[in-house]
């Protein structure tokens, strides 16, 4: 019990970093997402300025503090933050804060706090888990009514946001109490698939699904991330996709059966969009003397580049890590949605035909293809493969997600067999694709190998 | 040493001139007055004491009177009673006891009036005291061959240090791979110099087994049999997985694990047959039939746990290019085997969401 409650208590105050948690995690020189003690996230900030004090007056009668709960005994699961949008009582939060409700709606329940104390209960309208949004309906206790209060407004996209200014990022951190954090608007996050604002202020576990409203109040976006391993460099959810959910899902029936056909339907959409606009890009070249390697263009993916450490002296290797750097979260044990291509080009000229076997070898076994609890187990094939005059040993796997029918995870393991001392291998990752995309990626990772035309086969 | 082997030649081959009498005038012409003789055995065959019989009926038990007394004390006072019929037969007469008297062949208890027949050479009990009774005229076995006593004993050492001297190339080899070009000498000694330990050890251990069943303590055929062994498994590990390679058939490499476990159990097999008292052949099945056994119920694991039947999810074993025989096939080929795997895949996670679901209910 004990385990359980921290477990999932620890898991929502990570949700804020979930747009990290799939990067890989190999030894890189990309500062990896260290979580640091929670205390030590609410860091110190300035001291509110005087229009932080009137943005405070002005937004904390719509702000709420979002709740699950377990049914049957009321612990809490999880805490997040929200927002009201209109004067019915719609309220905009993350999908990952109510994923738990949205998933298994027989075990969990919502509640509502608002800075006033009062409460209720949160109902489910839509969702929107590619943008990790979530539109509720706010439901007083019996006999009370809900605040009269204006709504908050977006910022009209007539006015778009200019770099440096001010923003107001609003929610509970930690569980701590209602709080304000000023920071600074750095434009939109760079090779990031998905639209999102680069916030220069430190936001906490906990204010996920708040407000993040610029001088005048008006919503801008919705806190829903922060980097562990950087200082106050935070992510907002750009405020349009909020306008959309609320248009879309302002009529909607609530929702009281488990989502998993919504969310595989989201991710469907998703996923295609994403292998057409992977498809679309030619691939780069890894400068290789000998092999044409398929490497991906870095508008929406980042490539890290390792060489052999200084004290292998035998065998010379280049790496290269490519990796969408935002997943789209689904629950605690599953965020999808990304695609991540790797290669390593091995020299082992000083070592000879049978020790360089045998440590390439070692490198094509040292593979995993486990696609978590959420996953079957994996079904391989494998063959040997050609193209343009290079032969390769591949291993395509694919697992099935139980839960989201019809979306697949896709590995593509290849590895050159031409030459007794020089190799090249390589790895492509799609997790959340469906099956024809699944072919399409391993054809096209495939047809990225090749000798270059100016070696001989 | 038992009593029977210090008791010199048999009695019978002693006068070959009387050995066309024995047939006709069954008794009376071996050692003076010697007209049988009673063994007690040991559980492995052993002849514990032997007792020379001169008259019969032949009374047993632990009390002085008897004819000949037993030290048991499962044996009750006056037990049991050998006669000679008319007819030259041997007949037992259980007396009353609580222990009763048994044929080794059908193991059940002699009814307290009826005689029962001692076939020639057969083996009773009385109590915890396995018995037999030996007449001039049954037939003896062969002289077994005498196995060669002391450690080294059991294959000419040139065969040990061959089969040494192989394996120890073989792990050289591995080792050699593994290091890099500049190891030196203590990269290598420590671990080569460990072989002949591990092998020894091995053996020490069989033997010291032997030495409880058999009491002999038996060292080099089970150090032969183990380098034997090693030498084969070693050798099908590394040849099933480079024959996948060259011919593109995965499935080799995956039966390594398979094929080396089969070598183990073989090796077990047989070190058993040279230590406990039965054939190899019984042996033999009883450890192919747990093998079996074993590896299926480990399939079926695997099988449950990750709907395939071995460990291996792909061929990990990559060998030098001029190895493989196999062709190529250009890269939608690949694409195009994938699809029979959608529906296997469905199905699965038909089955596994229908499993959660149930535990959710639940």
């Amino acid at each position: 019990m004990y385990r359980t409650f921290f477990g999932e208590r620890l898991l929502a105050l990570c949700a804020a970093s979930l747009v990290f948690c799939a990067a890989p995690t190999q030894a890189q020189p990309k500062p990896l997402p260290v979580p640091l003690p929670a205390p030590a996230a609410s860091a110190p900030q300035a001291a509110v300025s005087p229009s932080g004090q009137r943005i405070v007056e002005a937004t904390r009668q719509q702000l709420l503090q979002v709740r699950t709960l377990l049914k049957g005994q009321d612990s809490q699961s999880s805490v997040g933050s929200g927002f009201l949008v209109d004067a019915s009582g719609l309220a905009i939060t993350n999908y990952h804060v109510v994923s738990q409700y949205a998933l298994r709606p027989e075990r969990y329940r919502l509640s509502y706090t608002l800075t006033s104390g009062s409460s209720g209960v949160v109902e489910l309208l839509a969702i929107d888990v590619v943008h990790d949004l979530a539109l509720v309906r706010l439901q007083p206790e019996a006999g009370k009514a809900l605040p009269t209060v204006a709504p908050l407004v977006f910022r009209p996209p007539e006015r778009p946001m200019a770099k440096g200014e001010r923003i107001y990022a609003l929610g509970n951190p930690l569980d701590v109490g209602f709080a304000v954090v000023e920071g600074v608007y750095n434009g939109l996050v760079e090779r990031s698939y998905l639209p999102q604002i680069f916030f220069g202020g430190a936001l906490s576990g906990g204010m996920s699904g708040g407000p993040a409203v610029d001088e005048q109040g008006q919503v801008i976006g919705i806190n829903v991330a922060t980097r562990r391993d950087g200082q106050s460099v935070s992510f907002l959810v750009p405020a349009q996709y909020a306008r959309e959910l609320l248009a879309q899902g302002r009529g909607k029936p609530l929702v009281q059966q488990a989502q998993h056909a919504e969310v595989a339907r989201q991710v469907q959409a998703h996923q295609a969009e994403l292998v057409n606009r992977f498809m679309a890009l030619p691939w780069r070249s890894a400068n290789h003397e000998r092999y044409r390697v398929p490497v991906p263009q870095e508008q929406f993916m980042r490539c890290w580049g390792t060489p052999s450490p200084a004290s292998e002296k035998y065998l010379r290797f280049e790496r290269s890590d490519c990796a969408m750097e935002q997943a789209i979260y689904i629950n605690g044990g599953l965020r999808t949605g990304f695609i991540t291509v790797r290669h390593e080009a091995y020299d082992g000229s000083k070592l000879g035909t049978l020790r360089f076997t045998k440590k390439y070898a070692e490198s094509f076994r040292n593979e995993h293809f486990s696609g978590g609890s959420a996953a079957t187990a994996p079904q391989c094939r494998e063959a040997y493969t050609e193209h343009a005059g290079l032969p390769m040993r591949t291993v395509a796997c694919l697992t099935a997600l139980k839960r989201f029918a019809g979306l697949y995870n896709l590995s593509v393991l290849t590895t050159s067999v031409d030459q007794p001392t020089q190799g090249v291998q390589g790895r492509l990752d799609a997790h959340g694709v469906n099956f024809a995309n699944a072919l399409r990626l391993t054809e096209h990772y495939l047809q990225g190998f090749g000798l270059n035309p100016a070696v001989k086969p | 040493m038992s009593a029977q082997e210090n008791a010199g030649p048999p009695p019978i081959s002693l006068t070959p001139s009387e050995g066309g009498l024995g047939a006709a005038q069954p008794w009376g012409h071996s050692a003076p007055g010697r007209l049988a003789q009673l063994e007690v055995l040991e559980p492995d065959g052993r002849v514990l004491h032997a007792h020379d019989v001169r008259a019969w009926p032949l009374r047993l038990g632990r009390a002085l009177d008897n004819d000949i007394v037993l030290h048991d004390a499962t044996v009750a006072a006056h037990h049991a009673l050998v006669v000679l019929t008319e007819e030259g037969e041997l007949q037992i007469q259980p007396l009353p006891s609580r222990n009763g008297a048994q044929l080794e062949q059908g193991r059940h208890r002699l009814a307290l009036n009826h005689p029962q027949t001692l076939p020639p050479l057969a083996c009773w009990w009385l109590g915890h005291t396995r018995l037999r009774l030996r007449l001039p005229q049954d037939p003896l076995s062969e002289e077994a061959l005498a196995v060669p006593h002391g450690l080294l004993r059991g294959a000419p050492a040139w065969q040990l240090a061959a089969l040494l001297l192989a394996v120890m190339a073989w792990m050289a080899g591995g080792l050699w791979l593994g290091n890099a070009p500049d190891a030196g000498w203590d990269d290598y000694l420590p671990q080569l110099l460990s072989v002949p330990a591990v092998f020894c050890a091995w053996a020490v251990g069989w033997g010291l087994a032997s030495k409880l069943f058999t009491r002999r303590f038996s060292f080099v055929p089970h150090l032969k049999a183990a380098m034997l062994a090693f030498l084969a498994g070693s050798g099908l590990e590394a040849l099933l997985p480079a024959l996948g390679f060259a011919l593109d058939l995965p499935v080799l490499g995956a039966l390594r694990h398979v094929a080396v476990s089969a070598v183990a159990a073989a090796l077990v097999a047989y070190q058993l047959s040279l230590v406990l008292p039965f054939s190899l052949r019984r042996l033999g099945v009883a450890v192919a039939t747990l093998w079996v056994l074993g590896h299926g119920v480990a399939t079926a694991v695997s099988w449950q746990h990750s709907e395939r039947l071995f460990e291996d999810l792909y061929a990990t074993s990559l060998y030098p290019p001029s190895w493989r025989l196999a062709g190529t096939r250009p890269a939608a080929d690949l694409a195009q085997q994938l699809k029979p795997l959608e529906q296997a895949l469905q199905e699965s996670a038909r089955r596994a969401r229908a499993k959660e679901l149930g535990e959710q209910a639940d």
